[in-house]
């Protein structure tokens, strides 16, 4: 099966050929190789380029190259037009990779509650329409109707309090009645407020893709320990490469597992550590705020550290004629 | 076998355990305790809050009320929730809720002493 890998460095064309192939080539397998990779340059290999290794058992070109080899290119057409990308994408590997791992139900927590606090915004909203819905069909007068929607607006402006307004669509610092564009006399003349149901569609829309932060988080994850397996079997020995299935499916399972469990102590630990210092009666969502912010933390942190126990202990078994074992002494 | 690779064993598979029995606790005793509390202005505010049933609502929603088992003279005094509602929860049911908690702070601490350990050893993690 051919395999592909990304040069991490810029080196010449023939000496990356007989790293990867091996010295004493064959005329077909060398020309193999070369016409599966024509899209590198002669000279010197860019870094971040695609670099093809064919099917050692076939000297015919399968599908799966073809596949590759329109990736290929590609590829290198994007680094053509910025050959910055490719060394800068490299630099960060590393850092963008630490970031998207470990962080599935910080980040779930964290956008969870956004969603929830932005699916209030929408609900507030919608009162506020049944409100002049209402007082357009008698079934309110309008004394009840002004101090009904007054005090509706007072829990609209703790719910917009500062940044909470992040994600409604809701800026300035003009009243709420004006932001919203809300004319009673408009509403009873043509029965609805302009760009209202498409406000509140936009808030709801917002909040149902938060809300999936943590699966998202979680394909993240997925996605880091089958990159890490894949980038080992690509470069290392067939031994390197079972290694790498244990250990980094130990970081996977061992971190989410992790990460939910303190994520939950943490976001209890934080809760009592607000109410401790700043009494029960906190302004706002002062309590909420705390418990989620522990929760993010102690997700982050259980991924980490519970990861590095699931690779630990994967690291520990081994593969013999089929068999695994959980080798206690360590490898 | 050395002892550290024990300690992880051990601690490694008490996580599932606890995360399991925080699960099992959030989705089948939740309910039956929030009943308990069906005219708590905070809890029916929190419920409200956390409406979608996923597993992060329920995580939160547990939360508030193993607040009031755990600080119940701070949340009786802030006048957030009666005795009369504390004492109607069977002991039981306090159990499912507090103690896959305070299991789990003790194995917080048990995952500190790992890191502590393999710290101070120069253990490597492959």
């Amino acid at each position: 099966m051919a395999q592909s890998f990304i040069n991490d460095r810029a080196t010449d064309y023939l000496s990356l050929k007989s790293r990867l192939m091996g010295g004493g080539l064959s005329r077909p397998r060398s020309d193999h190789f070369d016409v599966l990779n024509r899209h590198l340059r002669p000279g010197l290999v860019a870094p971040g380029q695609l670099v093809i290794i064919p099917d050692r058992h076939s000297l015919n070109c399968s599908v799966e190259e073809a596949w590759l080899m329109r990736h290929a290119e590609e590829v290198r057409r994007h680094l053509a037009l910025n050959a910055a990308t490719g060394t800068a994408l490299l630099g960060n590997y590393d850092l963008l990779q630490s970031l998207m791992a470990n962080g599935s139900i910080g980040v779930g927590s964290a956008t969870s509650a956004w969603a929830r606090h932005l699916n209030e915004v929408a609900q507030t909203l919608e009162e506020i329409e049944r409100l002049h819905q209402r007082l357009k069909d008698g079934g309110l007068d309008r004394a009840a109707f002004i101090q009904q929607r007054q005090a509706v607006f007072r829990r609209l402006e703790g719910q917009l309090q500062g940044a909470a307004r992040m994600g409604t669509g809701l800026q300035g610092n003009a009243s709420l009645k004006k932001v919203l564009g809300i004319s009673t006399r408009s509403y009873l003349h043509k029965g609805e407020i302009a760009g209202y149901a498409q406000r509140i569609g936009a808030i709801a829309q917002t909040s149902k893709w938060l809300g999936k932060g943590t699966y998202m988080g979680l394909a993240l994850d997925v996605g880091v320990a089958s990159l890490e397996i894949k980038e080992a079997c690509m470069t290392g020995r067939a031994a390197q490469c079972r290694r790498a299935k244990y250990v980094e499916t130990g970081r996977l399972a061992s971190g989410v597992a992790g990460a939910a469990f303190l994520g939950k102590v943490g976001a209890d630990a934080a809760r009592r550590a607000c109410t401790m210092f700043l009494g029960i009666r906190m302004k706002g969502k002062g309590e909420l705020a705390c418990g989620v912010i522990g929760g993010a933390a102690g997700g982050y942190v259980g991924g980490d550290e519970f990861g590095s126990f699931g690779s630990f202990l994967g690291g520990r078994i081994v593969e013999a004629d089929g068999d695994l074992i959980f080798l206690p002494e360590g490898t | 076998m050395d002892l550290f690779l024990i300690y992880s064993i051990v601690l490694f598979a008490g996580m599932f355990v606890i995360v399991g029995l925080m699960i099992f606790a959030e989705y089948t005793k939740l309910d039956e305790v929030e009943s308990h509390f069906s005219q708590n202005e905070r809890v029916r505010n929190n419920k409200r809050f956390w409406c979608r049933n996923q597993w992060i609502d329920r995580q939160y929603r547990m939360l508030l009320i193993l607040a009031f088992f755990s600080d119940s003279k701070r949340y009786m005094e802030a006048g957030v929730v009666t005795e009369a509602e504390l004492a109607s929860v069977p002991l039981a049911l306090k159990r499912w809720v507090a103690w896959p908690y305070y299991v789990g702070y003790i194995w917080a601490l048990g995952t500190v002493v790992w890191i502590v350990w393999r710290w101070w050893c120069d253990i490597p993690i492959p």
